[in-house]
């Protein structure tokens, strides 16, 4: 059963007389559960496949279903509800409030979503501790570190129980030890909750976290490769490396 | 256990909350913005109601427990005693206390006494001696004298014995049992003896003290006037007294029996005269105030506007979180709204302290003391809400803009909104709104009861036409400008001055904020100017003669001949100013002055300038020939009146018409209403046969002081005569008009301050969203100090065009504001280009701009290049 379904997507933008396709009649579809990671060259369409899914962007032709919602046709405002209360983002450059407590940024969806604070107190501490941060809820973004401020940005992307996550190279802007620990959690929410989760990034390392790798090339996915995690990440990453040799990507 | 009382929040105002306080140097001027708008409103608000507030007390405490006045309806002259017993017959009348006072100087003074004038046209309380005579035992119902020293005159009294205001003796070093030198018409100076010392209150602070109270026959017989009284106060029946239908019957039912000559009044009424003199200038006020407000907006818009491009990255990460646009519009509004309420409280404080000190500038030339600044709390709670609708009003757009921001906006590296297409809007509707603007001030004929609303929204509609122009004009003159920045400032300057370019509505909204404030200066300075400039050339071609000569008591017309013997003398001519009131074919009456001139000299020693009617010469003669009067222009328009039309003066012998011969330009009176007679019907009608005024020419050789010596010292021996040249008299005006237009200087300060304001915040802004460029500049090799001279030349190119627009806009203004003074006034000004406060103007933009700048550069050179370069 897929949580998330794309049907024959194309994306055009155009740049004056010069039409752009950054994604030519994609279909895609994310069970739930799964931890989907997409790779590609620079170029390839990745993030705008990423937007379109999270309802951030429309397509130009096609259809993309959301937990059961045909969000390539709805308003703009039924598509905010929509991400409001079951989609969580993550982004390269995490996005905190500078002005907010990291408690607080992690509270930001339900805030929005007009929930009451203090019932929802309990999940929030939880979210922190699970990503390592339960001393640090009254810390401004200023005061934590990169990796610091993408844990506390993926106890956001969390805290409204969504329906899945994408994240836009997560990893993008840290170093590798801060990377691992975030590419962990993400792996640790989707088992251990049961999340779903697509992730776009360049790094066949960041990759072997998925369960899957799509690969995009020119707009069309061209290649999938389940990942066995079998003899460890090692394993995984040279068979997402021999695929890559192989697509010339 | 885990403290759990880490967030304190459950609403999405902690958001506003936060970003009020965190970026509180923005916070900090847009407040400013809203304080010193509303803070000009409300001062400007609370001084004028002050002001009348201040007369109005005046003629209340002065009146003690009188409920009525009689008077002669000419104010200031003399009816016979008998109407006390008519008054005293009356039902319902307990008390009826007579008066009479002869103005006069000390005789110790007698030399050096001047005609002080207010801008009511008036004199200024206080310059002349006030003997009151007054009927003592009549008095204990109406007046408390609260007598500091030696006793009060007896009704009996005959001795020239005089009591005076315990602040006026302690000032001229008098005591009780001194004697007290006056000049008197009959005697000249007589000695009174000093037998006691009120102090200033109640009667006391009648003529700002400056009065000596004596038995009424004592003062009756000093000034010739046996017989006669200038007023009675009424005490009457206390339940008439309390209800406002019954005292105002019985008013107009005493008023029907005393007949036409003599009016009966409320004492409160006496003051609305003054206050009506002061409406014109107050209406001014109100009108520069209101553009404070304006202005105030601007900068609102602008700091709004930027901290939307600021957190445009933070506004798309709420929309991809699920913010709706509308949440994200509510949230700006909520910010501005928190911003508007704490601006415009604390806005009405420091307009309270504003209020006191133009107060004091009031105070300085209205002839009236505003000792206390009283505000209305209903109008400080009218002005917070027009501080937070304003308020609001400006944040909608950029609300908007917020709303608009995309999510994708958050993914993004480096957000870039959507500045507007300004140049497009501003070419289509920037000389459109102008034009249309120009022609309503220009074209349209506009009713009196709807000029001042529409005249002012037209010059609001001009503002915005002109601040939507300036974007259309940016480039060319940035280019324009080059050369000279790149000499002021190098190379940097280039790097600076082209800046400007990159967020066209910043630099649009800080130009026109430097604009405004300049344009108010330039703006009333070529008002003032132009005032000044026409009025002088007034005095100098209407008003003619060479010196005036005048007397703290009238003149005998003899003096004329005496004077005319002279050998400097070439010509002499007479005038006498008389009150009176006038009755205009609309129906409209107010108290106004009668100016009674000489038909067979005037042109010898004068000329007229006529708008409207027969040469000068074909004008005196139909003078001469009786019932004709000339009237100024602003009273032409004042009470809509043309050559021939008819209006009808109260006189001695009732009320009379009197034809319009010709409508000329005038500023005799200042803003009190002045028509010009004839000195035979001032004989006929007011029965008046001394003189205030001489106007004297003399040869072309004359030696000034000696002349004045000779006239002041052998002529005027015994007759007081003071001698005034034209240079002197000019002064005198041209002092007033300083004072008067210093409180206009005030709101054009507070205007530059705005544009300052402004430009702090445009290049703050540009530092902080440009820290990681500064940093790349930085990593590069550019030092600090070049850093700084390039955040300097972006802000002196911004200044030299505030300074342009603001000039070229100011010089529109001015000319609004004289087309406004003629609607409103009805002076009729030629316009004067004031080319030192163009100039002036001009350094003052450069220099607001460029010290406007040094925090902003101060802090651009300190950006630390490590950071600047990570900072995402
Ligand atoms: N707003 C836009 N306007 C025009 N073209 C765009 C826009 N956004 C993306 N594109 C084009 O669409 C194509 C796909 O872009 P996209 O950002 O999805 O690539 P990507 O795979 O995420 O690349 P990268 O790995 O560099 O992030 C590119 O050719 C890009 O130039
Ligand atoms: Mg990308």
């Amino acid at each position: 059963m897929s949580v998330l379904e794309a049907k024959m997507v194309t994306k055009q933008y155009q740049m004056g007389e010069v039409t752009v396709q950054a994604l030519a009649e994609v279909d895609f579809a994310v069970a739930k559960g799964d931890f989907v990671a997409v790779m590609g060259p620079s170029g390839s369409g990745k993030s705008t496949l990423l937007h379109l899914l999270g309802g951030l962007d429309e397509p130009t032709s096609g259809e993309i279903t959301l937990a059961g919602r045909p969000i390539s046709r709805l308003s703009d405002d039924e598509v905010t509800i929509v991400r409001r209360r079951k989609v969580g983002f993550i982004f390269q450059f995490f996005n905190l409030v500078p002005t907010l407590s990291a408690a607080e940024n992690v509270a930001l969806p339900l805030l929005i979503d007009g929930r009451n604070i203090k019932e929802e107190q309990q999940k929030i501490i939880n979210l922190l501790e699970m990503v390592g941060l339960g001393e640090r809820a009254d810390h401004k973004p200023d005061q934590l570190s990169g990796g610091q401020q993408q844990r506390v940005a993926i106890a956001r992307a969390f805290v409204n129980d969504p329906e899945i996550v994408l994240a836009d190279e997560p990893t993008g802007n840290l170093d590798s030890k801060s990377g691992t620990a975030v590419l962990n959690l993400l792996r640790q929410f989707c088992r251990e909750l049961q999340q779903t989760i697509v992730m776009v990034t360049h790094d066949p390392r960041a990759a072997s976290f998925a369960n899957k790798v799509v690969f995009l090339k020119d707009g069309n996915i061209i290649q999938e490769l389940p990942i066995a995690h079998n003899d460890g990440h090692e394993e995984d990453i040279r068979a997402i490396m021999r695929v890559m040799r192989e697509l010339e990507l | 256990m885990f403290q759990l009382g880490f967030i304190r929040f459950n609403s999405p105002l902690i958001l506003v909350f936060r970003n009020l306080w965190t970026r509180w140097v923005r916070t900090l001027l847009t407040m400013t913005g809203i304080i010193v708008g509303v803070g000009a409103m409300v001062a400007v608000n609370t001084t004028n109601k002050s002001t009348i507030q201040a007369i109005s007390s005046f003629f209340d405490e002065a009146a003690g427990r009188s409920d009525l006045i009689v008077e002669t309806a000419v104010s200031g002259e003399t009816f016979a005693t008998d109407t006390i017993n008519r008054v005293r017959r009356v039902p319902g009348i307990l008390a009826v206390a007579p008066s009479i006072v002869g103005v006069t100087v000390p005789a110790a003074e007698a030399a050096q006494w001047e005609q002080q004038l207010s801008i009511s046209g008036g004199a200024v309380p206080g310059t002349s001696f006030w003997l009151m005579g007054r009927d003592l035992e009549a008095d204990t119902a109406v007046h408390e004298y609260n007598l500091s020293e030696g006793r009060l005159p007896t009704a009996a009294e005959t001795s020239y014995n005089v009591v005076l205001v315990e602040d006026y003796a302690a000032d001229k070093g008098i005591e009780v049992g001194e004697d007290f030198a006056i000049l008197t018409p009959g005697a000249g100076a007589v000695n009174l003896r000093v037998i006691g010392l009120i102090a200033k209150e109640g009667i006391g602070i009648t003529n700002d003290g400056v009065l000596g109270i004596a038995n009424l026959a004592v003062v009756q017989e000093l000034f010739n006037l046996t017989g006669e009284v200038n007023q009675l106060e009424l005490v009457v029946d206390e339940d008439i007294a309390a209800d406002t239908d019954r005292l105002e019957a019985l008013r107009t039912e005493l008023d029907d029996q005393l007949g036409t000559s003599l009016t009966v009044k409320r004492p409160a009424s006496r003051g609305e005269a003054v206050a009506n003199s002061l409406g014109t200038y107050q209406l001014g006020l109100n009108f520069f105030s209101v553009v404070s407000l304006f202005v105030g907006s601007f900068l609102i818009y602008n700091a709004f506007a930027m901290t939307i491009v600021e957190r445009t990255r933070e506004i798309g990460m709420f929309r991809a979180i699920g913010m709706t646009r509308r949440q994200i519009g509510v949230m700006v509004l909520l910010e501005a709204g928190m911003l508007g309420l704490f601006g415009s409280v604390i806005g009405v404080g420091f307009g309270l302290l504003l209020a006191q000190f133009l107060a004091r500038i009031v105070s300085s030339f209205s002839g009236q003391t505003v000792e206390q600044v009283t505000a209305v709390p209903t109008d400080l709670a009218q002005a917070i809400a027009i501080g937070l609708a304003v308020t609001i009003v400006a944040a909608i757009l950029p609300a908007i803009q917020a709303a608009r921001v995309s999510p994708l906006q958050a993914l993004r590296i480096q957000a870039n909104l959507d500045e507007g297409r300004w140049q497009e809007t501003g070419l289509r509707f920037g000389p459109l709104t102008i034009f249309a603007t120009l022609l309503i001030l220009y074209q349209v004929p506009l009713r009196p009861a709807v000029t001042f609303p529409v005249g002012s929204n037209a010059i609001f509609a001009m503002l915005l036409g002109a601040t939507l122009c300036i974007p259309i004009l940016t480039k060319p003159i940035e280019r324009l400008l080059r050369p000279f920045i790149l000499l002021l400032f190098g190379n940097e300057g280039r790097l600076g001055s082209s800046n400007i370019n990159r967020a066209q509505g910043r630099t649009t909204l800080t130009v026109a904020a430097l604009m405004v404030g300049i344009s108010m200066v330039v703006g009333i300075e070529g008002m003032t100017l132009s005032f000044e400039t026409d009025i002088m050339d007034w005095v100098d071609t209407a008003l003619g003669g060479d010196l005036f000569v005048r007397s703290p008591l009238q003149m005998r017309p003899d003096v004329e001949a005496r004077l005319l013997a002279l050998p400097e003398v070439t010509a002499v001519t007479k005038s006498r100013y008389i009150a009176t009131r006038l009755f205009s074919p609309d129906g409209e009456d107010e108290y106004a002055i009668f100016n009674a001139i000489d038909p067979a000299t005037y042109l010898n020693v004068a000329s007229i300038r006529v708008q409207d009617g027969p040469a000068p010469a074909e004008l005196v003669q139909q003078l001469a020939t009786g019932d004709a009067i000339w009237v100024g222009a602003d009273v032409a328009q004042k009470y809509n009146l043309h050559v021939n039309d008819e209006v009808v003066l109260e006189t001695r012998r009732g009320r009379r018409p009197f034809r319009i011969a010709a409508i000329v330009i005038d500023f005799a009176g200042g803003e009190t209403t002045t028509v010009t007679g004839s000195w035979n019907d001032l004989r006929r009608y007011f029965g008046v046969t001394d003189v205030s005024t001489f106007l004297v020419r003399l040869a072309p050789a004359a030696s000034l002081p000696a002349i004045t010596d000779t006239i002041e010292n052998d002529i005027g021996r015994n007759l007081n005569l003071i001698v005034e040249s034209k240079q002197e008299f000019e002064d005198k005006m041209r002092t007033l008009s300083a004072q008067a237009f210093s409180l206009f200087d005030v709101l054009g300060l507070i205007g530059l301050v705005v544009g300052g304001l402004g430009v702090i915040n445009t290049m703050l802004m540009n530092v902080l969203e440009r820290t990681r460029e500064l940093g790349g500049l930085r990593s590069l090799g550019m030092t600090r100090r070049q850093v700084r001279r390039m955040i300097l030349a972006e802000a002196a190119t911004i200044g030299v065009m505030g300074g342009l627009f603001g000039v070229a806009f100011g010089a529109v203004l001015a000319d609004v504001f004289l087309v406004g003074l003629r609607a409103v006034g009805g002076f009729v000004l030629n316009l004067q280009t004031p080319y030192t406060a163009i100039a002036v103007s001009f350094v003052i933009a450069l220099v607001l701009a460029l010290a406007a700048a040094l925090y902003p550069a101060w802090r651009a050179s300190q950006v630390n290049i490590i950071q600047a370069i990570k900072n995402e």
